[in-house]
């Protein structure tokens, strides 16, 4: 062939080598959480912040000059949740900005300091939602809000009025200070556990009568899993209950923003009397060719939390859950476009938007929510929307979970792989059992036309031979979920051959994964290579795997 | 309750646990979309150019709540890139509680090579507007065209003519099958109504849900599946040459797979294949017909990889019933719809949309419910909006162009006759 191969199409002809490579990174990736910082300064929702450039890096080997918000040096920020364990960091710049995270009525003060090139000129934080209470010094007030000038700084004081998920971003200059990546989330926990719900760290004991997000939590704390929530709900409502956490910012980058940027930065004269000192970078025409969630792009967005080979963009995107787990997502746009942000698996019960519940009435104490149920959550620029998400596997019309007198139960529960359907039809009055929380109505009920393993005959469908199929890298093995089901029905491999998938092995996890993505399709590339950008896989693992999202 | 409501239900579900097709006999009966489909969309086809069975958009599947669902995808390759060996899946969108196997995510299960076939199985799940595509590689296979159009109808249109739909939307609950109850299930998108209601089965028309008051009636229904084509990306995939997707630049505007004015030319389009011979290549016009005081239910899906796109409707307003293939209502049962004049979806969104041509409807009898099926004139005075042609567009101006063309595009008609 004469003509050199484009790099987009090399890479898609290479898919299945890029995708195993990801994989291998994978091995030791970690899960997700909600991470961030109750403080900078030892005293709860006091946070000195800095704006400073640095550069951020993509997968495809770039690396982009950007402004972040970070940690000022010296200070010494508390990082939450407290159980992730890994060595948690605040540099002077990361992309997103940290995550601040207060409680419901607590006076928050934020202190920005503006480390910017000169040239850059003012910068700002906006808090949408909340009613600032500070005052702005003389010289400082600007368009939207007050600034801090080059050198300098500014403080914002107001009351986290009430809970939710919302932005922090910069409120100056807006189309290139946000481009170059000043921007954030401030997550307001609610100051009191409503009934049905269970506070982080207090472990419930699992009794058949407690409610499902308790009894959730119970077989969690069976299996040896830390509380990685930051609240018992997300809202002062009883239906707003979770047992997992995952906060998703959305954002685009064009990169001949950031190159000429760096270039005039470059080329400014600050000294005294001259008048170059300022950037007049254009932000339009617009040709985003970086799509990331949490400032990083597929497949770096699955790595864990605070890589240290990401030192500016520590917040990844590797949502994991167990079957029937109310898993809360905290969705923010972030940028300038609108994404479509497809959940595979099943839909989305929306619970608030800016933070503002969704009720059927205007009655706070309302039971009902009213949100729209969404397969597709588009965000909007500055719009944070909070929802539900949960997978049982409930209508297949066959046991997914497969499992039978001869699982294999945890050493310590009982053995026990009958179903007992509750009052909506899962299994889910012994929270230590294996297929707790399985859907009983297909309890038993073969996929197969043929026996598969020790999995009985008698389905409808007919497995194909694997060898005459492309098989994924996040591909467990087998339809079913779990190492039990999986090496029972296909043998330690499961269908993979040689040897097993190594993101989502059939021994050690054999979970069911989903791909969340944005389905305009073109945002899930890097700088043109597929695949990349907003896409991350979700997996559904069976109770008895350790979903550790401690790093 | 009636001993119909429940029996229906019953009787639909020894079907599937049996494993004894078919399926009861639809009452009233949708007149408009089968006989659409049936005449020019040949399921014995197999892929032969390059898109789902050459056609844009590819099969349409409609359902029936609680079907079981064979889909047997088979790979051909391509006669015009024999270099590619591309695989090929079937996702089946928005699927509630799906199994990751039968996902089509190449991913996370198996993806089919050339020379091979792979059978779907599914449940029919939840009544709504779902839609299908490939999942390789999606920037390139969806914006080459592998879309399709999907729906589920609902359990209500099964019921009895004059049973009541209330009663019958209660007796789904006694089963944990058909359950749908927002104390037990956050993702409960169809309790029961707020309040009781004496609305029965109609002897004509269909319910796009189980809605339990009649207010998702419909006379007919038809599926608008929104796209994009970016001809500079199809050409550079065609000579051979390297693809780029942040630049992706769509000057096609379709529905259902034509541009204006093709979308009101009744009957499939076909175009030369490359064996020489023509295929049926866009079977589905988009001419909306609704007889004066009809209700027409539009499944709108919008698949275009690279905008966001908006539909609007000049003259016939539009009630949004259902959004990404669930019924717009509240835990509490309060219809959460609302009239608009226009609608926007991103990729991967759906939503349904009724055009009701009546102007003023008498309530059912011995209720305060609207009756649908009805549309009386007052006095002397007509009811039902006036005969003529109505149009759908798009008011993202520059849509309304077949690339360098002007007039055509994302727009159709809406014949009030």
């Amino acid at each position: 062939m004469s003509t050199p191969i484009h790099q987009a199409t090399s890479m898609k002809r290479l898919l299945p080598c890029v995708v195993a490579g990801a994989a291998l990174w994978l091995t030791t990736a970690g899960h997700a959480a909600a991470p961030g910082i109750s403080d900078t300064t030892g005293t709860a929702g006091t946070f000195n912040l800095t704006a400073s450039p640095a550069s951020i890096t993509q997968p495809d080997g770039q690396a982009v000059y950007s402004w972040g918000y970070g940690c000022t040096v010296g200070s010494t920020p508390n990082f939450v949740p407290t159980s992730i364990t890994t060595t948690p960091t605040c540099t002077t710049m990361q992309i997103p900005g940290p995550t601040l995270i207060v409680t419901e009525g607590q006076t928050v003060t934020v202190t920005l300091t503006n480390n910017l090139p000169t040239a850059a000129g003012n910068t700002s934080i906006l808090f949408p939602g909340f009613t600032l209470t500070s005052t702005c010094p003389a010289g400082q007030q600007g368009l939207l809000t007050c600034e801090a000038p080059p050198g300098g700084s500014v403080t914002y004081t107001f009351t986290a009025s009430t809970p939710g998920t919302r932005a922090y971003y910069s409120g100056t200059q807006g189309d290139l200070q946000v481009e170059m990546g000043l921007y954030g989330a401030i997550i307001v926990l609610p100051n009191t556990v409503p009934v049905g719900c269970a506070a982080p760290g207090t472990i419930p004991t699992g009794s058949p009568t407690d409610p499902l997000s308790v009894k959730n939590l119970a077989a969690e704390a069976f299996h040896g899993e830390a509380d990685f929530r930051l609240a018992g709900s997300a809202y002062d409502h009883p239906r707003t209950c979770y047992d997992r956490e995952y906060l998703f910012q959305f954002s685009e980058m064009d990169p001949n923003i950031h190159s000429q940027a760096l270039a005039q930065v470059n080329a400014a004269n600050c000294t005294a009397g001259s008048n170059t000192c300022r950037l007049e970078v254009p932000t339009e025409p617009y040709h985003p060719t970086y799509f990331m969630i949490n400032g990083r792009s597929m497949p770096d967005l699955m790595d864990t939390n605070y890589a240290v080979q990401y030192p500016h963009q520590p917040y990844n995107g590797n949502p994991h859950m167990h079957p029937g787990e109310l898993t809360l997502l905290r969705i923010i746009g972030q940028g300038r476009w609108q994404h479509p942000f497809h959940e595979h698996g099943n839909h989305v019960r929306i619970l608030a938007r800016d933070g503002n519940l969704i009720l059927s009435s205007p009655v706070p104490t309302d039971p009902n929510l009213a949100g729209p149920l969404l397969f597709t959550t588009t965000t909007t620029p500055g719009q944070a929307m909070d929802g539900i998400f949960y997978w049982t596997g409930k209508g297949l019309n066959w046991d997914i979970y497969a499992h039978n007198p001869l699982s294999t139960q945890p050493a310590t529960a009982p053995v026990h792989a009958a179903c007992n359907p509750d009052a909506n039809g899962y299994n889910t009055d012994d929270p230590t059992a294996i297929n707790y929380f399985e859907w009983c109505q297909d309890h038993n009920k073969p996929l197969q036309v043929a026996p598969f393993g020790d999995v009985p005959s008698g389905g409808p469908a007919t497995l194909p031979d694997p060898n005459l199929f492309t098989n994924g890298a996040w591909f467990g093995g087998s339809p079913y979920l779990g190492p039990d089901a999986t090496v029972r029905a296909v043998g330690p491999t499961g269908t993979t051959p040689p040897s097993g998938t190594i993101a989502n092995p059939p021994t050690s996890e054999a979970g069911l994964a989903f791909m969340w993505h944005s389905h305009n399709e073109r945002e899930i590339t890097t700088n043109n290579i597929f695949p990349g950008g907003m896409l991350m896989m979700m997996l559904v693992d069976s109770r008895e795997f350790l979903i550790d999202e401690s790093n | 309750l009636p001993p119909g409501a429940y029996q229906y239900l019953e009787g639909k579900l020894a079907d599937y646990l049996t494993e004894v097709p078919p399926f009861a006999p639809e009452v009233g009966g949708t007149v408009s979309i089968p006989s659409q489909v049936d005449g020019h969309v040949d399921t014995r086809q197999i892929m032969d150019v390059g898109i789902m069975n050459g056609n844009l958009p590819a099969p349409l599947m409609a359902l029936d709540e609680d079907d079981e669902f064979f889909l047997t995808l088979t790979n051909v390759g391509m006669i015009m890139r024999p270099d590619l060996f591309e695989q090929h899946t079937v996702h089946f969108h928005g699927y509630p509680n799906a199994s990751s196997f039968y996902d089509g995510v190449p991913d996370a299960s198996v993806a089919i090579n050339i020379a091979a076939s792979f059978t779907y199985y599914y449940l029919a799940p939840d009544a709504g507007s779902y839609f299908w595509h490939c999942h390789i590689t999606p920037p390139e296979h969806l914006q080459m065209g592998m879309v399709g159009q999907l729906y589920v109808r609902p359990r209500q249109n099964r019921v009895p003519v004059g049973t009541s739909l209330y009663s019958a939307r209660g007796a789904q609950d006694l089963d944990l099958r058909t359950a749908c109850v927002s104390a037990n299930d956050i993702l409960c998108s169809n309790p029961l109504p707020a309040a009781s209601n004496t609305v029965a089965r109609a002897s004509t028309g269909n319910y796009a849900y189980n809605d339990g008051d009649g207010s998702t009636y419909y006379d007919r229904d038809y599926p608008l599946q929104i796209h994009g084509f970016d001809p500079n990306f199809h050409f550079v995939g065609m000579t051979f040459n390297p693809e780029g997707f942040a630049d992706m630049k769509d000057k096609y505007f379709l529905l259902n797979g034509r541009s204006y004015p093709d979308t009101v030319t009744p009957g499939p389009l076909q175009t030369a294949s490359a064996d020489g011979a023509n295929h049926f290549s866009q079977p589905l016009p988009s001419i909306i017909n609704i007889p004066a005081g009809q209700r027409a239910l539009l499944r709108i899906s919008n698949l275009d990889v690279s905008e966001y796109q908006t539909l609007a409707s000049l003259g016939v307003p539009m009630q949004v019933v259902g959004y990404n293939a669930k019924l717009l209502r509240d835990q509490a049962g309060n219809n959460l719809y609302y009239t608009t004049n226009s609608i926007t979806l991103g990729g991967g969104e759906s939503l349904d949309v009724i055009l009701d041509t009546c102007l003023a409807r008498p309530t059912v009898a011995g209720g305060t419910t609207p009756d649908y099926t009805s549309c009386p004139p007052t006095g002397a005075v007509s009811n039902t909006l006036p005969k003529g042609t109505y149009y759908l567009y798009t008011p993202n101006l520059d849509h309304l162009s077949n690339d360098a063309e002007n007039f055509g595009g994302l727009m159709t008609e809406v014949r009030v006759n």
